[in-house]
């Protein structure tokens, strides 16, 4: 037992991966009649079948099953410089695995995905970046709005789901996060959640919110009311909710903190970091996640994305940069690491998440959510930013 | 610290003496070149700005020209002031307590209450919420013993408040104390010989001797107030910083951004003229540089219980508390199973990169801080004023804007120590001009013009007379641009090498995605190696005390 | 044989101020010559001295130190460290840093170490630092910083030696002592020295000649006694020393006046002039018939100074022996001992005069 303390996360995640591809994904892969990429993990699964469903925690037995010599991106070799906003705790396992697969040298800079954005815009055609991997559509369309970026391959675009993926092609998302509304258990009951988000001006919620007008994932879930409903109707219900006092916070890790500490009763916010609270607290804390499931403007889901830089000097290891992350490995990974959604099918999650699939996301196009001067000029007016 | 042992009689004031000899005196190359570079650095910012918001065109006036944007303009000011005078009311008796009476372990005390400065304010936001925002330690505490429900709400005005003054009194404090130490104690023994009583002398007297020290640390803290994000944000009060931010963030907005900036750089130089004109004024005020005979200190008798608590208070409240929240952090952490992440690469670069910075801005304040003190004349005065301006911006202004000229002008030096050295000299080099100028004002120039009759030119005076004379200058001028780069974060992250780990980087991305006990043990370290320096120099100040 | 120091036209101005501080000063120093400038606080002396030593810049005017030009004109400006001057400054400036021994040894980098050793032990035996040599300036009396300031100014052998008021920081018994111990010791190595002061008496004991600088002007430059008695004008008078001026009639060649006539050596001469009586000039004896009346005495430790009143008006001070007792209010005849007097028209010395 000592020796499962010391697993590291690279050894869980090929774990994880192995058993994804082992009980479904070859299958569903090769229905989908995918391309390339398909034999890919082919090899892989079937090699892990057979240790993996009963001896899959023994660690020696990992490493060779996800260190396939087959991998038919194969040896590319040369450096690509990614620059991502998502965090090396969380990044770092999966790059060292691409390297380690594709013998490229990968230089990573991490750093805040919209001060990363806004640097690659003033580096201008000199950027050393080859890769932007983002924390959210939004930033990625900033870079796209000025042309910064190159269009994807076909094949790394066929992955994902049209929902989840630029519709010029751009960018791809890469995991998915459902909003959610954050509730405490001891204030109020899942009953007392109403059918819709727009239900929330109502006065008996009055001083019981918390919402994060600033933060990128809400102002996109804005966009998306905008879009849906149509201008007059977003800006009844930011002015309702304002009016209903709800407290401002800066991020949505602070309100869920603000919700399991009874400062406010519910909140606007991403679903997976309830998720994280809980895995690093546990499971009594008073709070839990309502996500609408019925195509309401409040079941939104954003995706944290990757793109190739139209000045990336690199485009191949680029491309396989992002094709690797939308393998069945790196895809639960991330779904393991941070509560977030997969995008390719097949992939096991958080028992506790509703599945995505049955999840009706309303009827938007992901691209559309970058657009967010009208946004951001209906924010200011309402005072919120 | 040897001056005051000497009976030399110093000029009497800096400018009063010194203006005379700067009549069409030809300034030194040697200082006037890298002062002029150094002061082309300080401008790189606001060109950035000027050729963003330009971008943007006319557009951009109607954005800026709203209600929201006065609102931002009183929000920063009142910030600022509000700020600048609890710092004042904070540390004047704290400097006078640790100088001028006999307060028991008052060398403890000194250190104590200078380190601080050495807390991150996005560390400072924390401990503040942790302890006294909803749910918090107090208010645990209250409910607990007396049933209170809640407490007066810390966010907003209020809580950044507190946040920036414990924070930032420490400048102030050192300010003041050094003048205290350095005051001619014939000045106060007159007043009392005329008939003021010890408060009249200290308000009537002491107060407006101390006024340049006094204007030189509010301005160190109104800028730092300007310029802060982490308290602001944490707390959530709506000032510049934060809507500039805010358009980086949220916005995607650089010519907004660049805008409100610009908005701030108008204000800074607001302050700027103000505190030229109130030293400009206060130029007869300032004291003899060296003491020829220790001041007495003033004995507490029945007021040491009280004195001691005060003291007690402030470092409870501005050091053990906000430690005391990362500890707690830490065990819980530890306690949850995670394991106790240190990074030693992460600490050696911290250290390596902060001294590398420290000795830079030393090297580039010393032609600035020559230059004003010996060779004053408008253009030296324009330098000085330049180096504030990076200082009253926030950091990612500063950093997008070596983005922006490294990326496209000087590829070979973008994401290199190189730059991220520049950054810190822009965004800290008043700290190192101000430290150094207050120490080389305690050398007589006679003593380098003796040097040079007797046949050393100015760079071996400077060498082996004035630098040996303001070594304790220089040491502090290093410590505390060491100290501030040790918890600069906004530039580190945009402008450091690929892959290059420092302390504040790792509670950064610890923090960021909310994982609070993984960035504690960072998070203390980057305290507890920053206060080294600062420790080193308070003690060693203190010893040279009569 | 050129002369050591010489200043030709030199006038300085500072920023903002209406006069010059230093007006067109000309004057040559001959080597092993002591000179002081003497004036009062703001007259331009120490602006002078800065000028000498290379601190200040001419604005116009020309310097030259053993012949070599320094300032102004056509040659390049030579910083004070290649001029070959020492410095004594007022506050002494010694280095808190150094030994005493250090301190002197500082201008010598460019001998050799044992030279430099024994150079050293030279002036500390000079100026009897001996015992001192391993101290700091802060362990020392006053009047061992000043030898020490003194000894470093002089360790270079530099052309020409600089004092700024450097006796005004010691008490009145070690600067009696210290002024004849410097100019024995200036006097012993035949350095040429230039010395700035306030004091008159400090001037005349140890100058070999003053200059009295009044308002940026050097109004006369002469051996002391020529200043002293004889001052150049009225204004050179008023300063240095104390002093009566009394009226007198001229008639022909002779002035009439209440100390009685005086043969003027220059005519012609307007028709009222003042004698200038310095307060030893003058004897009194008491006599019932004498026009003069003792108004006042005060006892200054070693003589009475008497004040008397003269029929014309003037109070005539005099400084008499202590054992010339003699009441307020006691008619007395004044008598003047010296045998020539300086006359003055409106401002300035227009002759002498001798009793007749």
């Amino acid at each position: 037992m000592n020796t499962q303390r010391s697993l590291s996360r690279r050894e869980m995640f090929r774990m994880m991966g192995a058993l994804a591809g082992a009980s479904f994904l070859a299958p569903i892969l090769a229905a989908c009649g995918g391309s390339e990429s398909t034999p890919t993990t082919a090899p892989t699964a079937g090699g892990q079948a057979s240790t993996g469903s009963s001896g899959g925690a023994t660690p020696a037995s990992t490493p060779r099953a996800a260190t396939p010599p087959s991998t038919p991106t194969g040896t590319i070799g040369g450096t690509l410089t990614v620059y991502s906003g998502r965090s090396e705790n969380l990044v770092k396992p999966i790059i060292d695995r691409f390297a380690q697969e594709t013998g490229v040298k990968v230089e990573v800079r991490y750093g805040n995905t919209a001060e990363m954005a806004a640097a690659i815009l003033e580096e201008g055609d000199n950027s050393p970046a080859d890769v932007f991997f983002a924390q959210d559509a939004g930033a990625l369309g900033a870079l796209a709005r000025e042309q910064r970026l190159a269009s994807l391959p076909a094949d790394i675009l066929d992955l994902v789901e049209p929902r989840f993926r630029s519709r010029d092609g751009v960018w791809v998302g890469v995991s998915g996060r459902a909003r959610a509304v954050v509730y405490n258990t001891e204030r109020v009951a899942e009953s007392d959640i109403p059918p819709s988000i727009l239900d929330f001006t109502d006065p008996k919620w009055k001083n019981r919110l918390g919402w994060a007008p600033t933060n990128a994932s809400f102002q996109a879930a804005v966009t998306a009311l905008r879009l849906l409903r149509g201008d007059e109707v977003a800006r009844q219900w930011l002015e309702g909710i304002r009016d209903n006092g709800a407290k401002v916070f800066e991020s949505n890790d602070v309100i869920v903190r603000a919700v399991i500490n009874g400062e406010i009763d519910a909140g606007f916010v991403n679903h997976y970091y309830l998720h994280r609270e809980l895995a690093e607290a546990g499971h009594d804390l008073p709070a839990r996640n309502y996500i609408y499931r019925n195509g309401d403007p409040g079941a939104l889901i954003n995706v944290a994305g990757a793109a190739i830089l139209s000045t990336a000097t690199q485009q191949e290891q680029a491309a396989a940069f992002v094709r690797f992350l939308l393998q069945p490995e790196a895809q639960a990974y991330f779904a393991q690491e941070t509560h977030e959604y997969p995008l390719i099918p097949g992939v096991p999650t958080d028992p506790n998440l509703v599945p995505l699939a049955e999840i009706q996301t309303p009827d938007l196009d992901l691209s559309d959510l970058a657009d967010l001067d009208a946004t951001l000029e209906m924010l200011r007016d309402v005072g919120l930013l | 610290m040897f001056t005051r042992g000497a009976s030399m009689p110093q000029p009497t004031t800096s400018t009063g003496a010194r203006p005379r000899r700067a009549a069409r005196e030809h300034l030194p190359p040697l200082l006037v070149l890298p002062a002029l570079i150094v002061a082309l650095l300080m401008v790189a910012p606001l060109g950035y700005l000027v050729l963003r918001a330009a971008a943007a065109g006319p557009e951009l006036l109607p954005l800026l020209w709203r209600d929201r944007t006065l609102l931002l303009i009183r929000n920063s000011l009142l910030l600022a002031a509000t700020v600048t005078a609890a710092c004042v009311a904070i540390a004047l008796p704290l400097a006078w307590l640790t100088a001028r009476t006999d307060l028991p372990g008052r060398r403890l005390w000194t250190v104590a209450t200078s380190l601080p400065l050495v807390i991150p304010s996005y560390v400072g936001g924390f401990a503040v919420i942790a302890t006294l925002g909803p749910r918090g330690a107090l208010q645990s505490l209250l409910e607990a013993t007396l049933g209170i429900q809640r407490l007066p709400e810390i966010y907003g005005f209020f809580g950044a408040w507190l946040t920036l003054t414990l924070l930032s009194y420490p400048y102030l404090l050192l300010a003041l104390r050094s003048a205290l130490l350095g005051l001619d104690p014939a000045l106060e023994e007159a007043a009392r010989s005329l008939g003021l009583g010890p408060w009249g002398t200290f308000f009537r007297v002491t107060v407006p001797l101390l006024r340049p020290a006094l204007l030189a640390g509010s301005l160190l803290v109104a800028l730092y107030v300007l310029s802060d994000f982490g308290a602001v944000s944490l707390l959530r009060y709506d000032v510049f910083t934060r809507a500039i931010y805010n358009q980086y963030r949220g916005a995607f907005d650089r010519s907004l951004a660049a805008g409100l900036a610009l908005v701030l750089v108008a204000i800074t130089a607001v302050l700027l003229a103000l505190d030229a004109r109130a030293r400009g004024r206060a130029r007869y005020y300032r004291s003899t540089a060296g003491v020829t005979r220790p001041p007495a200190r003033v004995r507490l008798g029945r007021w040491t219980p009280l004195a001691l608590a005060y003291c007690a208070a402030i470092v409870t409240v501005t050091l053990v508390l906000p430690i005391g929240v990362i500890a707690s952090w830490l065990v819980r952490g530890l306690r949850a199973g995670e394991p106790l992440r240190l990074v030693w690469s992460a600490a050696l670069n911290s250290v390596g990169l902060s001294l590398l910075a420290g000795l830079v801005a030393i090297l580039a304040a010393l032609p600035i801080a020559i230059l004003t003190v010996r060779h004053p004349s408008r253009l030296s005065h324009a330098i000085e004023r330049l180096t504030y301006l990076g200082y009253g911006l926030p950091g990612i202004v500063v950093a997008l804007a070596l983005v922006f000229f490294g990326a496209r002008h000087v590829p070979w030096l973008y994401q290199t120590l190189g730059m991220l050295v520049v950054a810190y000299l822009i965004r800290f080099l008043p700290q190192a001009v101000g430290t150094l100028r207050a120490s080389l004002l305690q050398v007589s120039p006679r003593v380098e013009e003796a040097a040079r009759s007797l046949g050393h030119s100015p760079p071996r005076v400077w060498l082996r007379v004035t630098m040996p004379l303001t070594y304790p200058g220089l040491f502090s001028a290093g410590a505390l641009t060491f100290l501030t780069v040790m918890k600069e974060l906004p530039a580190t992250l945009l402008l450091r090498p690929t892959g290059f780990d420092t302390l504040a980087t790792q509670v950064w991305s610890a923090t960021a995605e909310a994982f609070w006990a993984r960035g504690a043990a960072p998070a203390l370290l980057l305290i507890l190696l920053s206060a080294l320096p600062m420790a080193v120099t308070a003690w060693r100040d203190s010893r040279f005390e009569p | 044989m050129h002369t050591a120091i010489e200043l030709n036209g030199v006038s300085k101005w500072f920023p903002g101020a209406a006069e010059p501080a230093v007006h067109d000063v000309t004057m040559a120093i001959a080597p092993g010559e002591i000179v002081a400038l003497l004036g009062p606080s703001g007259c331009g002396k120490t602006t002078t001295l800065r000028l000498i030593a290379g601190f200040e810049r001419p604005d116009t005017g020309t310097i030259a130190i053993a012949g070599q030009p320094v300032a102004g004109g056509a040659t390049p400006f030579v910083p004070p460290e290649r001029r070959g001057v020492g410095m004594v400054f007022q506050d002494y400036a010694l280095f808190p840093h150094l030994t005493v021994s250090d301190n002197i040894a500082f201008g010598l980098r460019h001998l050799p170490a044992a030279e430099r050793r024994s150079r050293c032990d030279d002036l500390l035996a000079l100026t009897g630092l001996e015992a001192v040599a391993h101290r700091y300036p802060h362990q020392l009396s006053g009047g061992q910083q000043q030898r020490v300031a003194i000894a470093r100014a002089l360790a270079p052998r530099p052309h020409v030696l600089l004092l700024d008021e450097p006796f005004s920081n010691l008490d009145t018994e070690m600067r009696a002592q210290m002024r004849a111990e410097v100019r024995e010791l200036l006097k012993a190595i035949q350095a040429t020295a230039i010395l700035v002061t306030h004091d008159q008496q400090e001037a005349m004991t140890v100058a070999d000649r003053v200059a009295v600088m009044l308002q940026g002007r050097i109004e006369q430059i002469d051996t002391p006694d020529i200043v002293y008695h004889y001052p150049a004008t009225r204004a050179v008078a008023r300063f240095v020393g104390q002093g009566t001026f009394v009226p007198a009639r001229v008639a022909g060649d002779v002035a009439l006046s209440d100390l009685g006539q005086f043969g003027l050596d220059q005519a012609p001469a307007p028709q009222l002039v003042d004698l200038l009586v310095r307060p030893r000039d003058v004897t009194l004896e008491v006599d019932p018939n004498g026009v003069a009346v003792v108004t006042a005495r005060r006892f200054n430790g070693a003589e009475f100074t008497y004040l008397v009143q003269l029929p014309c008006g003037v109070q005539l001070q005099s400084d008499q022996p202590s054992y010339v007792d003699i009441a307020p209010g006691t008619r007395v005849r004044v008598r003047c001992n010296r045998s020539r007097l300086a006359a003055y028209d409106a401002d300035t010395r227009i002759g002498l005069t001798a009793p007749r």
